[in-house]
């Protein structure tokens, strides 16, 4: 009897050593994380970058397989879809205008708006011009003026600026770390995963290891649906545009804008839609496939390729891709973005929507696994 | 006159020992005893007998180790099932709670036997609670993992549910057989 007593009193006072024991190695955990966070800000970028590529190519490492054959085809797709992206990189970086050219090209804009303007508005060279212009001009005549002015100031000298051989150095070894990450992430075959839920105590194991993978299957299919949905969407732009007769440099330009902003509802379509009208206006000469396609109707001939871009993305490769995968709402998504863009930048303009996605995904399952696991 | 031949220094134990190891070193094995202790108990469950050594340190790396003290439940009856539990050390009873606050036991599993098979099959809710009756370890394998198993190994997980369905066709017998007695005696 009194050996009992004395085991349940070791018992119990191993018990609150043990809690004790998790409460301070906690705290310094915690205080490691944030130390580290604080100190390794500018690595944080990278790694999140190249973790959020790694994670979105995983599905072609894992179509491959894992013998030697089928690991070697899912390099060689890689492979081909680096080069892909590099090429299209190239391309934009070669269309993207320089200094003068931004110069001519806005003089060009400027030019030409103000031609177009005043042939709509039928103006002469008493500045009278047609009913639109009765109707309109009062409140148009000083935006396009306004317009005319901001093409007509381009960015100062001061403003370009040479990079500093040491700070290309810096900006090398803290952007090493993103394909470092995205290699460690891309051929991780779930030992990231057991780590931390290995950590779970015993009663919620088999609920974070649901959790875990609901998010993982939820967050990829929307990711990869999103990201697919946006290259489908930037493909089709681009071909739209060169048939149009657009340049096919500038058509591919283009469509990888409208593609990549394809996640932010109603905005990506109409960043698309206006870049494509803007160049159309200013644009000397089209080679159209579609015969009746001129310079003149080019703008009209543009919107009507991202309308029918809108369309197919709304009827068929939303459905088709996106398909099932759990849904953001259009203005939590529009909200997000431009939330996150202010408060952290760069890297808030790109994780908004996925970490969206993990906070209500997380929500949703912890509430629907405590319930069923009893623990609420 | 011929000179006597010398003899081939024979290759000891120890010497094939290390080299032994040292392939293995090379060939990426032994890096880890944990894992290939767990690779040589796995192949004594007889959901794993099938599979090739290969194959089977692909499910090591999927399973998880998880240690219960005396009393506390692995899972309990009515919870979502997400796993299989295979008992490597320890006790661990399977039982149903009364109302009464009491449990009645179905069955007390031991070393290399499992509990929970039936959500490797789908996620409905447990049948029954498993608690470990002493200090015990447990591998558990769970369900998602061998889905995303087979999508780059179907092999091994095709022996896997072919051995699953056969412990299940065996139980379904031994119960059908249970009930028919039990009618035989009532009529």
């Amino acid at each position: 009897m009194a050996i009992t007593a004395a085991r349940l009193e070791q018992e119990k006072s191993r018990k609150t050593r043990r809690v004790w024991f998790h409460i301070i190695s906690a705290t310094l955990w915690l205080l490691l994380a944030i130390g580290l966070f604080y100190g390794l800000r500018p690595l944080l970028l990278p790694i999140l970058m190249g973790a959020f590529l790694g994670y979105v190519c995983k599905p072609l490492v894992r179509f491959g397989g894992s013998s030697i054959k089928k690991r070697a085809r899912s390099i060689g797709l890689l492979l081909v879809l680096g080069l892909s992206f590099y090429w299209v990189g190239k391309t934009i970086k070669e269309s993207w205008p320089n200094d003068q050219q931004k110069l001519v090209f806005r003089e060009r804009l400027r030019t030409r708006c103000h031609e177009r303007y005043e042939s709509w508005m039928g103006l002469d060279h008493h500045g009278h011009g047609n009913f639109l212009h009765k109707i309109f001009g009062r409140d148009l005549d000083p935006v396009m003026k306004r317009v005319y002015v901001v093409l007509k100031t381009g960015p100062t000298s001061e403003d370009v600026q040479t990079p500093q051989a040491v700070d290309m150095m810096y900006a090398f070894t803290i952007w090493i770390m993103l394909p470092i990450t995205f290699l460690f992430v891309l051929f991780d075959r779930g030992q990231i995963l057991h780590f931390f839920i290995r950590l779970a105590p015993n009663r919620y194991f088999e609920l974070a290891h649901s959790l875990v993978e609901n998010v993982d299957e939820a967050l990829g299919r929307y990711i990869r649906g999103t990201m697919l949905e946006g290259l489908l969407v930037g493909i089709t732009l681009a071909i739209g545009f060169f048939i149009c007769g657009i340049d096919p440099k500038v058509a591919i330009l283009i469509g990888s804008i409208g593609g990549l902003t394809n996640a932010i509802p109603f905005v990506g379509t109409l960043i698309a839609c206006l870049i494509g009208v803007i160049y159309a206006l200013v644009a000397d000469s089209i080679h159209p496939l579609i015969p009746f396609i001129n310079i003149d109707n080019l703008a009209l001939a543009v919107v009507c390729v991202v309308v029918v871009t809108h369309l197919l993305d709304n009827a068929i490769y939303q459905p088709m891709i996106v398909g099932h995968a759990a849904k953001i709402h259009p203005l939590v998504v529009m909200v997000g973005v431009m939330g996150g863009s202010m408060m952290f930048g760069f890297a808030g303009l790109i994780f908004a929507v996925p970490t969206i996605m993990v906070v209500k995904v997380v929500v949703e399952t912890l509430y629907s696994g405590l319930k069923a696991y009893r623990i609420i | 006159m011929t000179a006597a031949k010398p003899e081939a220094a024979p290759v000891s134990q120890e010497k094939r020992a290390a080299l032994r190891i040292l392939w293995g070193q090379l060939r990426g094995q032994n890096r880890n005893e944990w894992e290939h202790n767990k690779v040589k108990f796995l192949k004594r469950i007889p959901f794993f007998e099938n599979l090739s050594r290969r194959q089977m340190q692909e499910v090591a790396k999927i399973v998880y180790e998880r240690e219960y003290e005396e009393n506390e439940f692995i899972f309990e009856i009515g919870q979502p099932g997400a796993a299989l539990f295979i008992v490597q050390q320890g006790e661990v009873s399977v039982e149903i709670p009364n109302p009464d606050d009491e449990s009645t036991q179905l069955a007390v599993v031991s070393k290399l036997s499992f509990v929970g098979e039936l959500a490797l099959l789908d996620e409905s809710p447990r049948s029954a609670s498993a608690r470990a009756l002493t200090k015990t370890k447990v591998l558990a394998l769970f369900r998602k993992d061998l889905d995303r198993l087979s999508e780059t190994n179907p092999d091994i997980t095709s022996s896997i549910y072919r051995a699953l369905a056969t412990i299940i066709g065996n139980r379904l017998k031994a119960t059908n057989e249970l009930i028919e007695r039990r009618l035989k005696i009532a009529a």
